[in-house]
C-alpha cells in the first residue's frame, strides 16, 4: 500500500510540474549596490520636491544651510576620502 | 566632474561637493573621524589630495545630509534656481550630468576635458612603513557597530586627540544572537602624523568585565616589532558569550610619536562599544589581504596609497633621513656616534647639541645612550664630506 502511494505522489508532483510549471525559486537577497539603489529611492528626495532645508558645515566649519543655496541651479555630490 | 565644473561654473551653477561618513575606512590609510574638526581636517585633507576646484560641504557629525538625502554613497542632485530636485541619482555620472546641464542651462562650445586640466593630486601624508604587522583574518562577514571616544589623555598634558581611532565591527551571530566574535582595531590617524613606537612597550587594551558576558581574550598586547617604528593598525578578535545589553569599556594605552614636531608620549583612551549596527560605519575592502593595499576606486577621494613609509635610507619629504641600527661606539665629548646597520655597515653620525633623545620611551640626554641600545636615527640633509646630524634619536635597551 505504501509503495503504491509513494508511486501516486510521484506521479502527482509530476502533474503538478506540468500543469503550473516549476515551483518559484527562492528569492536572492539584493547586493549591497541594489541595497543602496533601493534605498536612495525611497529616502532621497523626489523629482519636484523641495531640497530640505538642511544645516551643515562650510568648509571652514561655519554652518551653513541648504536653503540659501537657491538663486542659482546647484550640483550637489557626495563623496569622502575613502 | 571637473570638466563640468569648469565650463558651467561661469554660467550661474555652483558646484559642491558634500563630504559624508567613510564609505570604506581603512583604504589609503583613512579613518573615522570622532569629531567635527576631525571631519573638517579630511575635507582640508581632500582638498590637499585632489586638486578639486569644486568647494565642499562638510555634513554634521550625525550625518543629517546623508540621511535626508537618500543615505547613498556618491549620490548626486541638480537643484533649480527657486530650491526644487530637478535631477537626482543614486551614483554620480559625469557624462549624464553634463547632459542635464546641457538641458537645463544650455550646451558648452568647447567641453573641457580631462587633460586640459591637468590637476595636481598630491599623495597622503607618510610618517612612517606600513605592511610591517601582518593584518588580522576576519572570519565571514563582520558590521560596524557604535564606537563612542570617551577620553584620550597623555601624562601631564591632560586631554589630547585621539591619534588612534578604535573601529569596532561584530559578526552576525553576535549582532543577533548575542554570542560571536567581536572584532577590534586600533588604527593611528594618518591625519594627525604619528606613529607607533616599537622601542617601547607595545599597545595594550582590557575591556572593563559586565555582568553576564564572558569575553576571551579581556586583555592583550598588540606584537614585539623589530622595526622601530611602523603604521600598521593593532588588531584583535574577542569571542564574546553571554547577554547583557551593557555597553563595553574599552582601555587602550600605547606610546605614539611624531617626528615633525618631534615629541613622543604615552597615550591612554577609553572608548564604549555598543552592540549595534551602525549604519554610517561604511565597509572595509580587502582587510584580509594584510600589507600594502591597492586605493579604492576613483570617486571623489582614494588618492594614492599612503604610509607606505620610504624604505631606510631613504629620505622623507623634507629631506631627513631615517637610520635603524645598534649603537656600537658612542663619544659624548666629540658628539660622534657611530651606528651598526642591520645590513652590518658601520655609519658615523655627529649629535646635534638640541638633539632630541628619549630612551626606553623617555626623555633622556645624550649621556643616557649606551652601546648596545637599539636605535632610530632621524638624520639632517647632508653636507659634502661631514658626518651627517642626528636631529632625533630614539633608543631602546635590550
Amino acid at each position: 500500500m505504501s509503495r503504491h502511494l509513494l508511486v501516486c505522489g510521484m506521479l502527482w508532483s509530476q502533474l503538478a510540474v506540468a500543469a503550473w510549471g516549476q515551483p518559484p525559486a527562492a528569492p536572492s537577497s539584493p547586493s549591497p549596490r541594489e541595497q543602496v539603489a533601493q534605498g536612495f529611492e525611497r529616502g532621497a528626495p523626489a523629482i519636484g520636491a523641495t531640497l530640505p532645508d538642511i544645516a551643515a558645515y562650510d568648509a571652514r566649519g561655519e554652518t551653513l544651510r541648504l536653503s540659501t543655496l537657491r538663486g542659482k541651479y546647484t550640483v550637489l555630490v557626495f563623496g569622502c576620502l575613502t | 566632474m571637473e570638466t563640468i565644473h569648469r565650463d558651467y561654473a561661469d554660467r550661474n551653477v555652483q558646484f559642491f561637493y558634500i563630504y559624508k561618513a567613510l564609505a570604506h575606512p581603512e583604504t589609503n590609510g583613512y579613518i573615522t573621524p570622532y569629531t567635527l574638526e576631525e571631519r573638517l581636517l579630511h575635507v582640508r585633507e581632500a582638498e590637499r589630495t585632489l586638486g578639486s576646484a569644486i568647494p565642499w560641504i562638510c555634513d554634521t557629525m550625525e550625518n543629517d545630509l546623508k540621511h535626508g538625502l537618500g543615505d547613498a554613497p556618491n549620490s548626486e542632485f541638480v537643484i533649480d534656481p527657486d530650491g526644487k530636485v530637478v535631477r537626482r541619482r543614486g551614483w554620480s555620472n559625469p557624462a549624464e550630468l553634463r547632459r542635464d546641464l546641457e538641458e537645463l542651462v544650455g550646451p558648452v562650445e568647447r567641453p573641457t576635458r580631462v587633460e586640459d586640466l591637468q590637476l595636481r593630486r598630491e599623495p597622503p601624508p607618510k610618517v612612517a612603513a606600513s605592511g610591517v604587522v601582518p593584518r588580522l583574518t576576519v572570519p565571514g562577514r563582520m558590521s560596524p557597530v557604535l564606537v563612542t571616544p570617551v577620553e584620550s589623555t597623555s601624562e601631564g598634558e591632560g586631554k589630547i586627540p585621539f591619534y588612534v581611532k578604535l573601529r569596532a565591527e561584530a559578526d552576525e551571530n553576535l549582532l543577533r544572537q548575542g554570542a560571536g566574535k567581536l572584532y577590534l582595531g586600533f588604527h593611528l590617524d594618518p591625519l594627525y602624523h604619528v606613529h607607533w613606537n616599537n622601542l617601547v612597550a607595545p599597545v595594550k587594551f582590557s575591556i572593563e568585565p559586565v555582568e553576564g558576558l564572558e569575553l576571551t581574550p579581556a586583555q592583550g598586547e598588540g606584537p614585539q616589532v623589530e622595526a622601530p617604528a611602523d603604521l600598521d593598525p593593532r588588531e584583535f578578535l574577542i569571542e564574546v558569550t553571554g547577554a547583557s545589553q551593557q555597553p563595553l569599556t574599552i582601555k587602550v594605552d600605547y606610546f605614539a610619536c611624531n617626528d615633525e614636531e618631534g615629541w613622543c608620549k604615552p597615550v591612554s583612551q577609553l572608548y564604549t562599544v555598543r552592540l549595534q549596527r551602525d549604519r554610517d560605519g561604511g565597509s572595509v575592502q580587502a582587510r584580509n589581504r594584510g600589507g600594502n593595499r591597492p586605493g579604492g576606486p576613483n570617486r571623489p577621494g582614494n588618492p594614492p596609497r599612503p604610509g607606505a613609509g620610504p624604505p631606510q635610507g631613504q629620505p622623507l619629504a623634507d629631506g631627513v633621513q631615517r637610520v635603524m641600527g645598534v649603537v656600537g661606539r658612542f663619544d659624548a665629548a666629540q658628539g660622534l656616534l657611530v651606528v651598526r646597520t642591520r645590513m652590518g655597515a658601520e655609519q658615523e653620525v655627529r649629535l646635534a647639541d638640541d638633539a632630541l633623545v628619549i630612551v626606553d620611551g623617555r626623555r633622556a640626554t645624550l649621556n643616557d645612550l649606551q652601546p648596545g641600545q637599539r636605535v632610530l636615527l632621524g638624520l639632517e640633509p647632508a653636507e659634502e664630506g661631514q658626518p651627517r646630524r642626528a636631529l632625533r634619536i630614539m633608543a631602546r635597551s635590550m
